[in-house]
């Protein structure tokens, strides 16, 4: 089948059935703006933290360190600390930004030492949670995103068994007419990932000047998120394929 | 149709298609769980603010200086008028004002060891238990010679306590002239160990030693009531630097005001919640973006406590990403019910051959809906069971976590 023949088929695919697949759009690009901005708050929220909180210390936070000797200074330098005063055991450092820092302070407990500062601890530790809380959710998302998916290429390949059959009878092979499928899919699926895409740009904008204004915090969430865009790119139309190649196996028409 | 045969229809159904049944299933129980989790989480959210409120009330507040003054018959209606204007401004619930006296040819504050007090023509000095100074509560600040003894002013219509009524006090509020209120624990530190209410009503006198000389500061004052000392800690900071330890309330004669003078107080005005705080503080702004230089240079009269900044910002913080994440919640719960829904939709489209044949049987269409309904209630009815089941779960780890990083419990409802 010639490529043209192909795209006015998939043309075709985009007349048929558009409640469903403008209902199925939506829904993936609700969920999508919503695990992107999620997964945004996620990852900058230790840096909006620091950019907040820095204004009360302007140079540097103070940590004391529980466990560290004078042997661990460059691993403490590593970790960004400097301005050291180290003794046998315990000793203080400063650090110019918290970003990540409730990383570091798992990582020293876990070798059975500690990283502390009695000011700023529980900030740290909410802005962990929050990161923590806000991945998993992200995460939930691009399951139930997932399943969505699956859903809607059973959907559709239910409401064209017959037709999916009629081409089979005139002779187009099976690799073809899963290449039309995979063409409607794949332009959907990155039709609603760019629509996401933007959603997030606007909702991050949003997000910024809500706490510049409020909060005057200088520190933006990224607003063009491009190569977690490209990751999330990449990983859609792998499962994508998966999924449909899953679906196609189990459908009627694979079969019959 | 009899009721039996749908509900057998309804076990057909349901067993015929597990996969979609599960998925349906799963999907209703993680929106049970949300909802279950976000209301506790909210309910629990609020519950600590009010408690934060409470909890941190004596810590913050705004407050304006009195300066060095003579006492006139005018000077509290004057206070009273200012106060009342800023406690309008500032949308404070109360104001309590605290005005210090001296005697006018002393200047300085009286002191423990040089102070007697006077119970019918029996000369009472302070005795000092060492205990105290360790474990002292922030009221109990008369510990050597040198410490302090502090009267205050007062007149009708004064105020004392931030939170109005919150006051243990036996007897009366000294509202008429020469009359005089003590706390229990002045009275125990100078020895007078009866029961508090065997004081009421007798006259006291106030002498401070000058030389070897005794002279009477305040000459027969009636007792007008005995107030609980726990009034201080309820009402002083240990962060703030503007204290006040008053033991004695007078309500001076007016002969006798013209031997003392005000030398220093403070109007506090003390806020129902931390939103008022920030919204009418006047450097607000400053405020919340932490430009505490610019607050603390602020020239204005109105001034707030170091503890009341920081307790505000966090309030607003807690308000507002609490916000955020409400928003965010509610947009999550939207979208598992729009899959909820497209999984339903899907489930009966997988059964519409299926069901079409039914009729084509006879079977009738209101029996098509029954099943239907009865459908979506097993439905419902096993995801609420599930979904409790893992909400309490869930809530019993976040309670764990909550109360362990943040010191803040979920109540389970």
């Amino acid at each position: 089948m010639r490529l043209y023949d192909t795209l006015r088929l998939v043309k075709n695919e985009f007349r048929y059935g558009k409640m469903e697949w403008i209902v199925s759009m939506i829904l993936q690009i609700l969920i999508f703006s919503c695990a992107l901005f999620v997964l945004s708050l996620a990852l900058d929220m230790d840096r909006l933290g620091d950019a907040y909180l820095h204004k009360l210390y302007p140079d540097g936070y103070e940590f004391s360190f529980r466990g560290y000797t004078r042997d661990d200074r460059s691993e403490l330098e590593e970790m960004g600390f400097h301005d050291f005063s180290l003794d046998e055991e315990d000793g203080i450092g400063k650090i110019n930004e918290i970003k990540g820092l409730w990383l570091k302070k798992i990582k020293a407990v876990i070798k059975g030492r500690d990283i502390w500062n009695s000011e700023i601890d529980e900030f740290v530790v909410v802005i962990g949670l929050f990161q923590v809380v806000f991945g998993i959710i992200a995460i939930l998302l691009l399951f139930i995103m997932i399943n969505n998916l699956s859903n809607s290429f059973s959907m559709k390949l239910m409401r064209r068994e017959y037709y999916i059959k009629m081409l089979s009878g005139l002779g187009c092979r099976k690799l073809e007419i899963e290449r039309i499928y995979y063409i409607f899919f794949s332009i959907r699926n990155l039709l609603a990932l760019f629509i996401s895409l933007a959603i997030n740009a606007g909702l991050a904008l949003l997000f910024n000047s809500y706490i510049a204004n409020l909060l005057g915090i200088s520190s933006e969430l990224d607003v063009m998120r491009i190569k977690e865009g490209i990751c999330l790119i990449l990983l859609v139309e792998l499962m994508m394929v998966i999924i449909f190649k899953k679906v196609w196996r189990e459908s009627n028409v694979d079969n019959g | 149709m009899w009721i039996t045969d749908k509900f057998k229809v309804v076990y057909y159904n349901l067993r015929s298609d597990k996969r979609m049944v599960r998925k349906i299933v799963f999907g209703m129980t993680i929106v049970f769980v949300l909802v279950i989790c976000f209301t506790t989480v909210i309910y629990s959210y609020e519950k600590y603010k009010d408690n934060f409120n409470k909890k941190h009330k004596k810590d913050c507040y705004y407050y304006s200086e009195i300066e060095e003054q003579l006492i006139d018959d005018g000077l509290m209606s004057k206070l009273f008028d200012k106060s009342e204007k800023i406690r309008v401004t500032y949308s404070a619930g109360s104001a309590v004002t605290i005005c210090d006296l001296v005697n006018r040819d002393k200047k300085e504050v009286m002191l423990a060891g040089s102070t007697r007090i006077e119970v019918e023509n029996k000369r009472h000095s302070a005795k000092y238990m060492s205990a105290m100074a360790v474990s002292a509560a922030v009221g109990e600040n008369v510990v050597n010679d040198i410490s302090p003894i502090d009267i205050a002013y007062f007149q009708k219509g004064m105020k004392i306590s931030p939170v109005p009524g919150r006051i243990d006090i036996q007897g009366n509020f000294p509202d008429r002239q020469g009359e005089i209120m003590l706390d229990d624990y002045i009275l125990k530190t100078f020895g007078l160990e009866l029961p508090s209410e065997t004081y009421i009503g007798k006259t006291i006198s106030l002498l401070y030693q000058e030389g070897e000389q005794f002279h009477y500061l305040l000459k027969n004052y009636k007792v007008s009531g005995v107030f609980n000392s726990s009034l201080l800690s309820l009402r002083e900071s240990v962060w703030t630097s503007d204290p006040h330890l008053e033991h004695l309330y007078v309500n001076l004669r007016k002969k006798d005001r013209k031997e003392f003078k005000i030398s220093n107080g403070s109007t506090r005005y003390y806020f129902n919640d931390y939103s008022e705080y920030v919204a009418n503080h006047d450097n607000s702004g400053d405020l919340i973006h932490l430009d505490l230089e610019q607050v603390l240079s602020g020239t204005g009269e109105v001034r707030i406590t170091p503890k009341g900044m920081e307790y505000c910002v966090l309030y607003f913080l807690m308000e507002n990403v609490g916000k955020i994440i409400l928003m965010l919640g509610s947009v999550i719960c939207l979208i598992l019910i729009f899959s909820i829904i497209y999984l339903f939709s899907f489930y009966w489209y997988r059964q519409k051959k299926y069901r079409t044949m039914l009729l084509c049987i006879g079977m009738q269409k209101s029996d098509q809906k029954w099943i239907r309904v009865l459908e979506i209630m097993v439905f419902i009815l096993l995801a609420f069971v599930l979904g409790s089941y893992f909400s309490a779960v869930l809530l019993m780890l976040m309670n764990f976590v909550s109360t362990t990083a943040l010191g803040f419990p979920i109540r389970l409802m």
